[in-house]
């Protein structure tokens, strides 16, 4: 839905004078827009982070493959070239705001004819930079796992492929799992970035409701406290999360039994 | 049978393992002395190639070894390793570190998986800890617990790696006595056994060598190292144990 157009088919709606009258009927009048706005925010959170999560598993293993000595020459180039590619896609990354990457990205395709939805090459945008953080993240996790946990998995013979799969990025998330949902919550605040190439999300229909009544502050008061209240339920349903995945069903078992025990 | 032959090892220039000739015979129990920073460690884990010889090779029952993930695998699942600090799956618990590698590497199913690990725990006295997690259990229980997972794989070879150096004293007896079970239950399997308790490598070792600077200065049968050293060096490490 384009907010500003439905917007101005309720112009005619007069909104009080003064901060709280003000922000009351703006509130009243165009909540459906601010939840509308509200679900793209979310959207466009959950799924960069989980997408970019996804992608930053793959990058994270790119990025630590070992080359040995006997490697054969076309898989030792090959991994190098890996490697090469992760490290410059995370600079880039990281080291432009997701603004000017939105930008390039939505402008850049259009200028070579390629015309994406809006809210999808947001979605784009906001995975991709999701995964350069997530991959340095998952990376300083595998690393901090002591080198023991490894060793033990090679010298009872598992591959390379195993070890990672079944024990280091496992032990890796786990961890991970607090800076994981950090970047979730900084997701829900950033992608009012995408607002520049016209995502509809919650930065973007407040701002409209804001243009088209002249009622800034009003207006972005409600946005802040939509913001505040669904980071701050975010934030307590990780917590959750994380105290779950600490204590899990067998775990509780464990507890009970090694009492008897 | 397990042959070393012409090895050498390198850590940038630094040599570690200076020309290592031996052979393990089956199902005996061979225990390695020296001094810290001898080398000890780094020959028992050129035997299983977590550490590559730089040069020379392994030969183990006529296979000669090399780092193809495929011959990789097969060596290392017939010749685990039980370390001084036990890495065992911190993520796991004494069940499912006991059965991931029978599923990942042997291809067992979970039930079949399952009964070896509880048979092997029930050997090493940790059957009743089965859904405990690492953290839970003490020093001395870990180390049962990675002598099961290690045991679970069926191998023909066991690498022990200073078993009880990182133990509490009170906790030392328990797991050399399950070393020593393990021995006794299965005659085939032949042992190398890097440790500093020189009471228990009397009693239990065919053979023993005393390392130095990255070479065997000694290599004897039996207990005789501990009545008769033949070097200087030996006696001289040995009577530090006095
Ligand atoms: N991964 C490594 N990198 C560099 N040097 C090493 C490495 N592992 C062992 N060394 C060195 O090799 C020598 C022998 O080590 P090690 O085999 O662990 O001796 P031991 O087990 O007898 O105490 C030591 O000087 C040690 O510092
Ligand atoms: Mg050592």
């Amino acid at each position: 839905m384009d907010g500003r157009s439905v917007i101005e088919s309720t112009l005619s709606t007069t909104i009080r004078p003064g901060f709280f009258a003000g922000t009351l009927d703006l509130f009243v009048e165009y909540l459906p827009f601010y939840l509308q706005g509200l679900l793209y925010t979310l959207l466009l959170a959950v799924v960069g982070t989980t997408v970019g999560l996804l992608i930053a598993f793959v990058f994270v293993v790119l990025k630590i493959q070992t080359v040995k000595r006997v490697t054969p020459f076309i898989p030792k180039n090959l991994k190098h070239l890996g490697k090469a590619f992760v490290n410059t896609y995370v600079t880039i990354f990281r080291g432009t705001p997701m603004m000017v990457q939105a930008m390039i990205f939505y402008y850049g395709l259009a200028s070579l004819g390629v015309r994406l939805p809006i809210l999808a090459a947001g979605l784009i945008v906001v995975t991709l930079n999701t995964a350069a953080y997530l991959t340095e993240i998952l990376r300083s996790g595998l690393e901090s796992i002591d080198p023991g946990q490894r060793e033990a998995a090679e010298s009872l013979g598992m591959t390379t492929r195993q070890t990672y799969q079944k024990i280091l990025l496992v032990q890796a998330f786990k961890n991970m799992i607090p800076a994981i949902g950090n970047e979730l919550i900084v997701n829900i605040k950033d992608t009012a970035v995408l607002s520049v190439i016209g995502v509809g999300e919650l930065f973007y229909m407040g701002r409209s409701v804001a243009g088209a009544h002249y009622r800034y502050t009003e207006s972005f008061m409600i946005v802040a406290i939509i913001y505040l209240i669904v980071v701050m339920i975010a934030v307590y349903l990780l917590k959750q999360l994380s105290r779950w995945m600490g204590k899990t069903p067998k775990d509780l078992n464990t507890s009970e039994s090694g009492q008897a025990a | 049978m397990i042959t070393l032959e012409n090895i050498f090892k390198y850590f940038d220039e630094t040599p570690v393992l200076k020309n290592i000739n031996l052979s393990f015979q089956k199902g005996t129990i061979n225990v390695i002395i020296g001094p810290s920073g001898s080398g000890k460690s780094t020959l028992l884990r050129t035997v299983n190639f977590l550490e590559p010889p730089t040069e020379g090779n392994v030969w183990i029952e006529g296979e000669r070894m090399d780092e193809k993930p495929k011959t990789l695998q097969n060596l290392r699942q017939n010749a685990p390793m039980v370390f001084q600090s036990f890495n065992l799956f911190n993520h796991l618990n004494v069940h499912d570190n006991c059965t991931l590698a029978q599923r990942a590497v042997l291809r067992k199913s979970k039930k079949e998986a399952g009964h070896k690990a509880m048979r092997t725990l029930e050997k090493v006295g940790m059957a009743s800890y089965w859904n405990r997690k690492p953290k839970q259990l003490s020093g001395g229980q870990k180390q049962r617990v990675s002598i099961a997972r290690a045991l679970s794989m069926e191998p023909r070879i066991l690498l022990f790696d200073e078993p009880t150096s990182a133990l509490d004293p009170e906790m030392v007896g328990g797991v050399l006595s399950t070393i020593r079970n393990v021995a006794e239950e299965q005659p085939d399997l032949t042992i190398l056994l890097v440790t500093h308790e020189m009471a228990f490598a009397r009693q239990i070792a065919d053979r023993v060598l005393f390392m130095d600077l990255g070479e065997v200065i000694e290599d004897r049968k039996g207990a005789d190292i501990f009545k008769t050293p033949l070097k200087p060096r030996t006696a001289q490490f040995l009577s530090s144990f006095q």
